[in-house]
């Protein structure tokens, strides 16, 4: 999780991403800033999260980020 | 058949007996055999490329399928390595599919909508290279709401591989997706999932529904006619003889033609999902009050909301996901250190592709390429320049959330909205710069008042209606960004007074509505797209 906070503070310094349920409806996450996080998961995590898991349920709130990059994580084929 | 005409209204209520005394399991039936006799009244023998768009898309999605159930039933009996060999060959057979449905429907649309577009480029490359004039240029004319029923097809077969929807059996219910009566003319565009389980569903009559849907089929007709119709003889007159009038009267003129052109177009997706709800089915939102957007971004995330979902979707994500995408990335990473061009180079690429598109699908014309990239370019200006005006802000002391500062970046944003419409108004983009430049290099405002703006068939009564309308428009816009339901707070008032608003308001229409005469046969903009 704090890897994922720092990624998150680093593409949106001034949102406070804790306790948070909207983060993608509200608009506080843009299209574009969801690009770079995925882009830095990715990265971080060594998962490749697709167009299909960028749902709002998915980036409402941090819980539900590290909740995907288990699954991914832990995906079978 | 057009919504505004008589013979719709009759249409629909022959429409709505029929769908609620017909048994439930066979109500979508009704809807789609009135969505295909309305299609084919409107449209002719050219239900002829709905037919095959919906053949195409039906049987893609289904190979699609297929390939992927067959793959859940193998993948049990074999080992980890032979499941990631067969997952990636079953991926490659739906890309496959996937793709040659796309770009059937694709071509499709370039057929009927762009040939002769990009075919004139082709001529004039080759003309000037003395070779002639190589591409015929062909007389069909565009199958109706053809740019909206692809969009919605390429949607379906794209979310049948990306797996997020299963394949539809029914073929008449992936028609009647396509070809529901409400939304093919303007839209909005639907997505599958929630529309057929709709369909599925039995709707029986409920007065609240029907009544609330019916108020706001009134209230969009009422955009329609005593607004956008009205600014749009003033509008036209204007733009088609553009020598005769100075800057000043194309500000005017521009003003009005953003507003005829959001009440027509908000007034019409009022007027399809009321139509829509009457019938128990709820279709997308296409508006939500865009003219107090604080910035262009957020003006497009409620101006057409569903188009710009579409581009997000279908667009923006698979070009910014993509390995293509991904390696460019990797490039700048390796010679760029600074985080401001790391986010910046990229959104230049894939925000490129997403504006290209929306302006190449409201037409086939550079005019409406330039509109696309008109926002593109002011998006990227504003986003590279983002350093720099918080610092001056932070220079001035003024704070971004301050009610001064709200106030003056709605009313930027409406300047840049309306400048964007001058360009889609225009007959050209040598005519946008022509009325750009006069609007500086000749302004002057003594034209206003020596009458100019008394254009053939309009009155000064015009203007005054005009001007009650628009107050009235602005405040229920007003009303409802504070958070107010119009028709719930209308519902709980005494019958007299209820009643006597909804009245005033159909006779409003019939009154002060722009019809005949000069004002005949006014069509809907968004439905030549």
């Amino acid at each position: 999780m704090k890897e994922l906070l720092k990624i998150l503070h680093e593409i949106k310094p001034d949102v406070n991403f804790e306790g948070r349920t909207d983060l993608f409806s509200s608009g506080d996450l843009d299209s574009m800033n969801i690009i770079m996080l995925v882009s830095e998961i990715n990265d971080e995590f060594d998962v490749d999260i697709k167009v299909p898991d960028i749902i709002p349920e998915n980036f409402n709130s941090t819980e539900n980020i590290m909740k995907l990059i288990k699954k991914l994580q832990d995906e079978e084929i | 058949m057009n919504y505004t005409t008589i013979v719709f209204l009759f249409f629909l209520l022959a429409t709505g007996v029929l769908y609620f005394s017909a048994p439930k399991k066979i109500q979508w039936g009704v809807l789609l055999a009135a969505s295909m006799f309305f299609y084919i009244l409107s449209c002719g023998v050219k239900t002829a490329f709905l037919l095959a768009a919906a053949t195409v898309i039906y049987t893609g999605a289904l190979i699609i399928q297929t390939i992927e159930d067959k793959f859940a039933i193998r993948k049990k009996e074999l080992e980890k390595n032979q499941r990631k060999e067969l997952r990636k060959k079953a991926e490659r057979k739906k890309k496959i599919i996937a793709a040659a449905s796309i770009i059937l429907m694709i071509l499709m649309i370039f057929s009927t909508k762009y040939f002769n577009f990009f075919g004139s480029i082709i001529n004039q490359a080759m003309s000037a290279s003395g070779i002639g004039h190589p591409i015929p240029v062909l007389k069909i004319l565009m199958p109706l709401g053809i740019s909206y029923y692809t969009l919605m097809g390429i949607s379906y077969i794209t979310d049948v591989y990306r797996k997020t929807i299963t394949a539809e059996r029914n073929p008449l219910m992936l028609l009647l997706f396509l070809c529901y009566f409400p939304h093919i003319i303007e839209g909005p565009f639907d997505r599958y999932a929630p529309l057929s389980n709709q369909f599925r569903q039995s709707h029986r009559p409920d007065y609240d529904r029907i009544k609330n849907g019916g108020i706001r089929l009134v209230w969009g007709l009422f955009k329609k006619f005593v607004i956008a119709d009205r600014a749009g003889l003033i509008v036209n007159t204007v733009f088609s003889h553009e020598d005769m009038y100075s800057g000043s009267v194309f500000i005017i003129a521009i003003l009005l033609y953003t507003l005829q052109i959001y009440t027509e177009f908000s007034g019409c997706m009022d007027m399809v999902c009321g139509t829509s709800q009457m019938f128990g089915i709820t279709i997308s939102e296409n508006f939500k009050r865009p003219f107090f957007s604080r910035s262009i971004n957020e003006f497009w995330r409620r101006w057409h909301i569903t188009l710009g979902e579409w581009l997000k979707d279908y667009v923006f994500y698979p070009v910014s996901l993509s390995g293509h995408f991904k390696k460019i990335n990797e490039k700048i990473r390796k010679h760029i250190n600074s985080k401001y061009l790391l986010a910046l180079i990229p959104s230049a690429y894939a925000l490129f592709f997403v504006w290209f598109c929306n302006g190449l699908w409201h037409g086939a014309s550079i005019k409406y390429i330039f509109y696309g990239l008109y926002y593109y370019i002011l998006m990227m200006m504003g986003q590279a320049a983002k350093p720099l005006s918080d610092k001056c802000l932070a220079k001035l002391h003024v704070s971004r959330n301050s009610h001064g500062y709200h106030i003056f970046e709605v009313i930027r944003t409406c300047i840049i909205v309306c400048f964007g419409m001058m360009i889609f108004r225009s007959g050209s983009l040598s005519q946008a710069c022509s009325v750009f430049t006069g609007i500086f290099a000749n302004f002057n405002i003594s034209q206003i008042f020596s009458g100019a703006l008394m254009v053939k068939g309009i009155h000064i009564w015009d203007y005054f209606i005009l001007a009650i309308s628009f107050m009235l428009l602005l405040t229920i816009s007003y009303l409802q960004e504070k958070g107010m339901n119009i028709r719930e707070t209308l519902s709980k008032q005494i019958i007299p007074i209820r009643w006597t608003i909804y009245i005033i308001l159909l006779f409003s229409i019939i009154i002060f509505g722009a019809y005949g005469g000069n004002f005949a046969n006014t069509t809907f903009i968004y439905g030549e797209f």
